[in-house]
């Protein structure tokens, strides 16, 4: 590229001081960058961004093709749909799972008139657990419980992949 | 990006692409996907809740001869139970400070030699159970018994 440019000033004469920069070079990185991450983007898996400061736990896990609900279990309140309808105190439960329970209810309830309207949508049941990898299993249990009294009780556990 | 036009001929002509804009529509396009792509690969485990897995086995499916129950208990205990045409429950204790996953592994390998046509397993554990310790668990338990439920203890 120096000797490019180099070249360049002197074919052009003492008195002109127009340079050239030559970015070919950079335009094929920029492409081969781009094909990159569109690829990336066209694989079909479902991403799934927990919350800043939730750690999953790692494991050998399976790629998620499907978009189904997601409830994240973390330090200080359970979310349903990234709504927090529940509060926690150090992964645990203070107060009951009526909140918990009425959000699935909802949730439920408007898949059920989704599918009813649009045939390729399928109201299966199927429920995305992203949770803390502290969380205790007690806390787990009952989420589970609600879920499962909803319908949810297809569940498929977030893990970060080895 | 240059071309010669015309070479042959006594007049050649030096043409330039202009490529700026392309660049500047590139460095737009990767500035945005690389601030909205995810690094970090998530992937899932298939597990079912107790209460449907029970109410399905009322149907046509045949009933297994022996339902196998994996508990994680506290003190880094895990109890493996049998039930139904066999019954026995075994300990395996804590291994350097941790569950025996390794000795987990083991015994359900050995399970599946003992019947092969059993492919489910129900895992449970008690309340002080971290989620990390039940995932490491299930990754032991389906190598050998892909359907996985919750149970009750």
């Amino acid at each position: 590229m120096v000797s490019a440019l180099k070249s360049k000033i002197r074919s052009s004469g003492a008195q002109s001081s127009e340079v050239i920069l030559q970015i070919t070079s950079m335009a094929d990185v920029f492409t081969i960058l781009l094909v990159f991450l569109l690829k990336g983007y066209a694989s079909g898996a479902i991403s799934v961004t927990p919350s800043a400061g939730l750690t999953l736990p790692v494991a050998q896990g399976e790629a998620l093709n499907e978009e189904v609900l997601q409830v994240e279990v973390s330090k200080n309140s359970i979310q349903v749909g990234g709504v927090a309808v529940t509060p926690l105190s150090q992964f645990r439960l203070t107060q009951d799972t009526s909140s918990l329970t009425s959000a699935l209810k909802k949730e439920r309830k408007r898949r059920q008139l989704i599918s009813e309207s649009n045939s390729e949508v399928e109201n299966n049941g199927k429920l995305l657990l992203v949770s803390d990898k502290q969380v205790p299993y007690g806390t787990l249990r009952a989420v589970m419980r609600v879920a499962a009294e909803q319908g949810f009780s297809d569940l498929k556990l977030a893990v970060i992949k080895e | 990006m240059s071309a010669n036009l015309g070479q042959s001929s006594s007049h050649s002509q030096e043409v330039e692409l202009n490529i700026t804009s392309i660049i500047d529509c590139f460095t737009v396009l990767i500035t945005f996907l690389l601030a909205s792509a995810s690094f970090l690969s998530i992937g899932v485990f298939e597990a079912n809740s107790a209460a449907p897995k029970a109410a399905s086995s009322t149907q046509d499916v045949p009933t297994p001869p022996v339902e196998i129950m994996i508990v994680l208990r506290n003190e880094h205990l895990i109890q493996v139970e049998l039930t139904g045409s066999i019954k026995k429950k075994q300990v395996i204790q804590a291994q350097a400070g941790g569950y025996g996953f390794t000795e987990l592994a083991e015994e359900l390998k050995q399970l599946k030699q003992r019947f092969p046509g059993l492919s489910s397993a129900v895992v449970s554990a008690e309340d002080d159970v971290s989620y990390e310790s039940l995932v490491m668990s299930m990754e032991r338990i389906r190598k050998q018994f892909p359907e996985i439920s919750f149970g009750e203890l």
